[in-house]
């Protein structure tokens, strides 16, 4: 079927390249307001240091860690579902594969940003490469964080060749951007199969290096003495809850997308029941691992860590332990059984998200809050430039989405149809070998 | 430190591939802490934070001072500093330092100010000493001064003297008038002894808060380690009885918790058990003191001895009772004291600075009397003073007779105070009533009524009946803002000055403070050259009784005393010799003292130590007779209980305190954080950043409550509070420390300034604001411990 | 070769501080002032430590030094990205100021959190800033500093000794903290000089070692009696 045809036929995937509604100025105005705000606010933080924060002696890493945290977590949605879904051919997932390689990227360019705010020299921050010291786990953070950030660049870039080179023939007006972008692209049979060779080997090669990169971000925490950080079952655990969280924020996106670019077409309840389903499964991991950790410091730990588990439990931090609870398990869990329409996905997902947030938090703040010496113990709370950073990078994070939408469709065409193809002359031989 | 470009890339080469290098190279990379050549010098100068006396060793760089070090081998502090001694530069660079003399423009207590010159303050001074002077009003001026050091006292005294007024209120007796006037009544001494660190083992004491106040502190901190470790085999034991957990009594052996005003209660049960069983040392009691046993005096007839009081009235039972001390501590306190000689009991000013202070304290140094440890090893030393020269004798005209002829403004001497040399306290009261005459001109040095004694608000309203006010300070403090002319003195950093350690380690020694830099940094002078302008200015007698162009000069004549004498640290041929090595070593000393020589005649009627006082007898009978009232009108004027004997002899009077037990029902005790430099520690922001290392308190004052209590009141740690007391009320926050008493509430001294420089103004709250005056009028002294409050929760932030 | 090392007896300290406010003028460090203050701001590479057991009227207080412990295996060297922090062959583990980005890992990492960071520019008012020691290195902002034993009075003996070719002999460097202490508490000397006091006292029976369990060994020894209790 020759582009226009194409074209038509998904006329819905593609409209909202061509058209911008009201709705697109008064979402993108206001955040893009915010975002240039948190350049102010960092730049009086570079000037004074960062004294503008609520830091101090002994909460030193406080929520610029805790965004840092949250965002690569989020960052495992992506290239990780899909790649997972791809590879176990579970065409329900297709809709949303492009929506979660997007989301990965963005989140992974969102991550480290916060260690650049954190650092006491931002300026400086290329040393890291230049006098690294292998042995400490923020090196390796860099490594497998820029790796996976490459990868999954690419990663969603291979995927969208085709469609690019659908779009360069349907708008003429933006050939600038896709006729470099789409390679030469005219979907020959060979360019096809080293297109499918490529995604399979990407496939493969992301999932490591997802599972790695989250592994050593627990790590640069699990390795340290702190009470309650030096701990075994960080690396699952964190990864668990990257891809919790994750899962999660793909429904945010891609139900909002729906409702925003009318796709019901293509992502039907049946696509989202199955979604729930899978974040089903990690509600569970999560509590699991949760449960796991806490009781084996309420029995094994010592004065410092039970310090830092009381205080969490029924001290000073109790309340966010507990909204954390209910936001990660209490409310999804009955309602990801009973109901997994869309709306009521978007509502766990919202309490899912903002309770990993929290998670993030308290793993790090009641630690650091607690040191094993207890003189004047540490108490935190962010400055507006923290706050200003932090509402800085969702709005960036959001509109690097919505932009990106506005150039490139959110649901890869030549997939759908592939899978429509298939569906047609059922064909014996498998969409990817 | 330059280094070459290799250096540098074989650093970064190597820091990258993790090779240990020597630090030498990887600390001087370029563009930062890059090296500048510098001169630096040593000097020395003696500690003025508090009256420890300490030798100082300066490091100077480049001219100015950078560091300090005690001196390695001065007796008092053999090398060590306290963090006020520390923390002495912020004193020296302070950016709130009165810059020159002043004069005051608009209203009093406004602020406003006009720089004038030196010659001009003097010359303005001088004029209002003269016109008052020739009018036959000389006696109308008053010197109230504080932290004298070594012959700063004299000069004044002798200034005072030569112009003609009887009215220099020293506070000679530095704030423990109680603890000295027991001494004085006892072994007839009016000075602070010395403790023998190197032999004692066993220190019992009153409230004397060793490790973070009573003085020479550094002696006492470094006695105390010694004491504890520095024998091998021999363990000191330290037993502190004191109402509040103070540090002392953290580190004590054993914390003694009683209530307040009743240690000479329990210093007597304590004595009873010792004579009881036997125990006291009877070759010193029968050989070395009076009064013991009971007597027949001259006309036949019998006098009460100490042996009997204390049987009759002090068993451990009756001492539990007043004193809240169980019995078996008592008795057991007792036996360790009498057993693990040599032993002494001390005190500080908990324990003087009470209604009955004179008594407790006369009752604690029985207590060394019967286990027989003063003058010897290991006990209580008379600190003895170098030889000085005397300066020669003042030069009076008629008018400087006709006013010292003059009765003292304070009244001391005479009822209620008989016993006092002065009585500071007072002086609001008597100049507001102009009684007995009015005041024309005070003089300021070196102290800060307006914070540092209660009631401020009388002397504030004082200050409005007096015409002239000069004040010596370097510093802005509260009664230094309402003067009307200011000649700052130089800091303890700038000035030729001596310093007599009171007490030190009882042999004699003398340390010298003199001008370390250069010149001043600011435009200021020595008090002490200042006053013998002065004199000069006035001219006559007063002028012909200063010889000396300058402090420097006079002080020259009095070591030449102890150059003559040949003896101690210094032996040189010539004079200008030995006054190079005191200034290069920081001071003087001779080591050796003489124990036993002052046993053998102690300085009372008797000769002996008395247990009977008949220095207290004697000076009753001539008031008496002198005032021709009758001795129960006296004894009540002066506020004592007893009859007969036992006014002279040790014994508990019930202490007084001001609002009653139901509306008042906390003592409000008041102390001197090691961090705390009298009124002066507040403006150096490394003091205020340490401030109450006990409960991380910092910039800020608190107030201590029992946890206990606090659950019963409902507060919580941390709260806003009101303490109040019959004269007003403090806003602070409140501590939960389970090392205070039930029955009181513990406050740091220091905070709450009003003025005194940018760090020290508007910081905490001052006890004395609220404390209410009330004397041991025996003593003629003011107790500072006298007060009862209340406490409730504030609102936050009202 | 040295091996600096301090013993600290707590049963002669006070908790007078002489050693903090010492430390503190020895080697430039500004105070931070009230408010920055309550916030955690202020340095202190000493840096003094309370403990009470108990309640009234039998209760215990101690006071504990705490400078950096300079661990035989820092936890907080190892963690550092940009290695601006090492273990010196004496023994002390350095802070490289010029190369800190200010991660602060290391501080993290410190079990005696004894790592403090220059929230601000350090600064003085222009008064204090002639009281300042010429011999120990300027910082920035946004970088970490703490205790490194006095290293410039090592430096200095060092090279005395160097021109009498000597090793430095014991009791010839003091830090500021120890020469200032009134009770005679701290210690600091050579621990591979077996007739040095540091080494004899870090021998003691009394001699133990905060947190050992953490396998971090101090270098810091401190003595006190009888049984002891941390945390
Ligand atoms: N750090 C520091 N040292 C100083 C000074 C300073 O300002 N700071 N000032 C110097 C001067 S001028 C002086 S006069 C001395 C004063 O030195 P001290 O008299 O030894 O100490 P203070 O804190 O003035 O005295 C108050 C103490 O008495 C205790 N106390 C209160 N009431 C009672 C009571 O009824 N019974 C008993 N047993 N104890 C009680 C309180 O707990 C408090 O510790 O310190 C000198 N040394
Ligand atoms: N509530 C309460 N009140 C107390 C005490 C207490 O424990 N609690 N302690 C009492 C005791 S023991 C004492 S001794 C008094 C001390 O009280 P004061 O005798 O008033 O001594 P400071 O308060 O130290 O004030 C000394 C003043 O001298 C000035 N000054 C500072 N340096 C210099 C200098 O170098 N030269 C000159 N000429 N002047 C200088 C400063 O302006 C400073 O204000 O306080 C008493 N007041
Ligand atoms: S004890 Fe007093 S004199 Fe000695 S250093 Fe401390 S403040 Fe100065
Ligand atoms: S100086 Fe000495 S006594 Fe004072 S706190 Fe420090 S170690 Fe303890
Ligand atoms: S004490 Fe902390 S800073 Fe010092 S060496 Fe050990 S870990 Fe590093
Ligand atoms: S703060 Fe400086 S020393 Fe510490 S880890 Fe970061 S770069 Fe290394
Ligand atoms: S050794 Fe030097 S740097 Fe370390 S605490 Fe002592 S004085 Fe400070
Ligand atoms: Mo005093």
């Amino acid at each position: 079927m020759d582009s226009q045809n194409l074209a038509i036929k998904y006329g819905q995937i593609v409209k909202p390249l061509t058209r911008v509604s009201l709705w697109f100025w008064l979402t993108v105005i206001p955040l893009s307001i915010i975002f240039l705000w948190s350049f102010f606010a960092f730049g009086w933080q570079y000037q004074w240091g960062l004294g503008k924060t609520g830091m101090g002696h002994p909460m030193s890493w406080t929520l610029y860690l805790v965004n840092f945290v949250f965002f690569i977590g989020i960052s495992h949605a992506g290239a990780l579902v899909s790649a997972v879904l791809r590879i176990t051919n579970a065409k329900w997932g297709t809709p949303f594969g492009r929506a979660a390689e997007a989301v990965t990227v963005f989140a992974l360019a969102a991550g480290p940003t916060n260690i650049l705010f954190d650092l006491g020299r931002s300026i400086r921050f290329y040393w890291v490469p230049l006098h690294a010291q292998f042995k400490s786990p923020l090196i390796w953070d860099f490594g497998c964080i820029m790796t996976y950030f490459a990868v999954s660049i690419i990663f969603l870039y291979v995927l969208m060749i085709p469609d690019i080179g659908l779009l360069r023939e349907i708008f003429p007006k933006r050939k600038w951007i896709y006729k470099p972008l789409s390679l030469g692209w005219k979907g020959t049979e060979n360019q096809w199969k080293v297109l499918l060779n490529v995604v399979g080997f990407l496939c493969i090669a992301v999932i490591p290096i997802a599972v790695s990169v989250h592994t050593v971000v627990s790590w640069v925490f699990g390795l340290q003495t702190q009470p309650m950080w030096y701990s075994t079952i960080f690396a699952p655990y964190f990864v668990t809850g990257a891809i919790f969280s994750g899962i999660a924020t793909i429904l945010i996106v891609t139900i909002l997308l729906r409702r925003v670019y009318h796709l019901e077409e293509y992502l039907t309840p049946y696509h989202f029941n199955n979604m729930g389903l899978l974040l089903l499964v990690f509600t569970l991991l999560w509590a699991y691992f949760t449960f796991a950790e806490h009781l084996t410091v309420v029995y094994g730990g010592g004065t410092h860590e039970l310090n830092v588990l009381w205080s969490k439990i029924t001290g000073r931090y109790a309340p966010l332990f507990w909204s954390m609870v209910t936001l990660c398990f209490i409310i999804p869990f009955p309602l990801l059984i009973l109901k997994r329409t869309p709306i009521f996905l978007l509502i766990t997902s919202i309490s899912v998200v903002i309770g990993m947030w929290l998670e993030r938090f308290l793993i790090i703040i009641p630690s650091l809050a607690h040191p094993r010496l207890h003189y004047l113990r540490g108490s935190y709370m962010p400055t507006w430039v923290e706050w200003s950073m932090m509402a800085g990078l969702c709005a960036g994070f959001t509109l690097a989405f919505i932009f990106f939408s506005k150039f490139f469709p959110v649901i890869s065409i030549w997939e759908i149809e592939k899978e429509k193809k298939e569906i047609r002359i059922e064909s014996p031989q498998r969409s990817l070998r | 430190m330059r280094i070459s470009r290799r250096d540098l890339l074989k650093m970064i080469g190597a820091a990258t591939f993790g090779i240990a290098l020597p630090e030498e190279i990887l600390y001087a990379l370029p563009s930062e802490g890059e090296w500048i050549p510098y001169e630096e010098y040593w000097s020395t100068g003696i500690c003025l934070q508090c009256p420890g006396g300490c030798g100082l060793r300066v490091r100077s760089v480049n001219g100015w001072p950078v560091k300090l070090e005690g001196i390695k081998d001065y007796p008092i502090n053999r090398g060590r500093l306290c963090p006020k001694g520390q923390a002495g530069l912020q004193v020296l660079y302070d950016p709130d330092r009165i810059p020159s003399p002043l004069r005051r423009k608009g209203k009093r207590g406004e602020g406003k100010w006009e720089r004038i010159s030196w010659d001009d303050a003097i010359r303005i001074v001088a004029e209002n000493l003269k016109g008052l002077r020739m009018r036959g009003r000389a006696h109308q001026v008053v010197f109230w001064g504080g932290r004298y050091r070594g012959h700063m006292f004299d000069l004044v005294s002798r200034f005072m003297e030569a112009y003609g007024s009887p009215n220099h209120l020293g506070n000679s007796s530095r704030g423990s008038e109680g603890i000295l006037k027991g001494h004085f009544f006892t072994m007839g001494e009016n000075d602070f002894l010395a403790i023998h660190w190197e032999k004692v083992n066993y220190v019992l004491s009153f409230g004397a808060s060793l490790l973070e106040a009573s003085r020479p502190s550094l002696r006492n901190l470094w006695g105390y380690g010694h004491f504890r470790r520095g024998r091998p085999g021999i363990r000191g034991k330290l037993v502190q009885i004191e109402p509040r957990f103070s540090l002392t009594a953290s580190k004590a052996d054993q914390w003694v918790p009683i209530e307040p005003g009743t240690d000479g209660a329990l210093a007597l049960g304590i004595a009873h058990w010792i004579i009881k069983e036997r125990r006291y040392d009877k070759e010193f009691v029968s050989r070395y003191t009076f009064g013991f046993e009971d007597w027949k005096d001259s006309e036949g007839r019998q006098h009460l001895g100490f042996k009997n009081l204390v049987l009759k009235d002090y068993s451990p039972q009756q001492v539990s009772s007043i004193t809240g001390v169980s019995e078996e501590v008592i008795v057991n306190v007792a036996r360790e004291f009498s057993s693990h000689l040599p032993s002494i009991a001390i005190s500080g000013r908990g324990v003087g600075m009470q209604t009955n202070g004179t008594y407790s304290q006369m009752a604690i140094d029985c207590l060394n009397a019967l286990v027989g440890s003063i003058d010897c090893q290991g006990g209580l030393l008379l600190q003895r003073k170098p030889n000085f020269k005397k300066w020669p004798p003042v030069q009076r005209d008629s008018f400087s007779e006709k006013g010292l002829s003059q009765p003292r403004i304070d009244g001391a001497g005479e009822i209620p105070f008989p016993f006092a040399q002065e009585v500071p306290y007072i002086l609001p009261e008597r100049i507001e009533a102009g009684d007995p005459y009015p005041i024309e001109t005070l003089f300021l040095y070196y102290t800060n009524p307006l914070f540092s004694i209660p009631e401020p608000e009388k002397l504030l309203s004082a200050i409005e009946k007096i015409s002239f006010i000069v004040s010596f300070s370097p510093f802005m403090d509260e009664t230094t803002e309402y003067a009307d002319i200011i000649l700052p003195d130089g800091t303890y950093f700038e000035r030729w000055q001596d310093d007599v350690p009171q007490p030190g380690l009882g042999f004699p020694m003398v340390g010298i403070r003199q001008p370390i830099l250069s010149k001043p940094i600011h435009n200021v002078r020595n008090t002490g050259d200042v006053l013998i302008s002065l004199a000069k200015e006035i001219g006559g007698s007063v002028a012909k009784s200063f010889p000396w162009e300058n402090m420097e000069k006079a002080l020259k004549e009095a070591f030449y005393g102890i150059f003559s004498s040949k003896r101690g640290s210094i032996l040189e041929k010539d004079f200008d010799g030995f006054w190079n090595k005191i200034t290069k070593i920081g001071g003087w000393w001779e080591e050796t003292y003489p124990f036993g020589k002052w046993r053998a005649k102690f300085n009372t009627p008797s000769g002996k130590f008395e247990f009977y006082s008949q220095l207290l007898r004697q000076g009753l009978r001539e008031l008496a007779h002198k005032t021709s009232k009758s001795f129960d009108t006296i004894l009540r004027d002066l506020k004592i209980e007893v009859k007969g004997d036992k006014v002279f002899l040790p014994h508990f009077e019930k202490p007084c305190f001001i609002g009653d037990k139901k509306d008042y029902p906390f003592h409000l005790i008041h102390y001197k954080p090691m961090t705390s430099a009298e009124g002066r520690g507040a403006n150096q922001p490394y003091l205020q950043e340490i401030f109450g290392p006990h409960l991380y308190e910092r910039w800020d004052s608190w107030v201590e409550i029992n946890p206990e209590t606090a659950r019963r009141l409902g507060l919580k740690d941390g709260d806003p509070v009101w303490i109040e007391s019959v004269k007003g009320r403090l806003k602070t926050h409140v501590r939960l420390f389970p090392g205070t008493h039930p029955a009181c509430l513990q406050m740091p001294y220091g905070q709450g300034h009003r003025a005194y420089g940018r760090w020290a103004k508007g910081r905490g709250v001052n006890p004395n604001d609220i404390l209410v005056k009330e004397y041991d009028y025996l003593g003629g002294f003011l107790s500072h411990f006298s007060t009862r409050v209340k406490i409730y929760k504030a609102r936050k932030n009202v | 070769m040295y091996r600096w090392a301090m013993v600290i007896d707590l049963d002669r300290c006070t908790g007078c501080q002489a050693c903090v406010v010492a430390c503190r003028q020895e080697n430039n460090i500004p105070f931070a002032g009230e408010k920055q203050a309550k916030l955690g701001r202020a340095k202190f590479w000493m840096n003094m430590i309370r403990e009470i057991e108990g309640d009234y009227p039998d209760l215990k207080m101690h006071f504990i030094p705490i400078p950096c412990m300079q661990c035989d295996n820092p936890p907080c060297t190892i963690v550092c990205p940009v290695r601006a922090t090492y273990k010196n062959p004496e023994g002390i583990v350095a802070q490289v100021y010029p190369r800190c980005i200010g991660v602060r890992m290391c501080i993290s990492n410190c079990p005696y959190t004894v790592r403090y960071f220059n929230w601000h520019a350090p600064d003085w008012p222009n008064e204090y800033k002639r009281g300042r020691n010429p011999d120990v290195y300027k910082r920035r902002k946004g970088i970490t500093e703490k205790c490194n034993f006095c290293i410039h009075r090592i430096r200095k003996a060092k090279e005395v000794a160097k021109k009498e070719k000597r090793r430095i002999r014991d009791g010839e460097v003091v830090p500021a903290c120890a020469e200032t202490c009134p009770t005679d508490a701290i210690t600091f000397g050579d621990l591979n000089d077996p007739k040095s006091r540091v080494y004899l006292l870090s021998k003691s029976p009394r001699a133990f070692r905060l947190m050992e369990e953490l396998g971090t060994e101090p270098r810091v020894f401190y003595l006190k009696q009888g049984e002891w209790k941390d945390g």
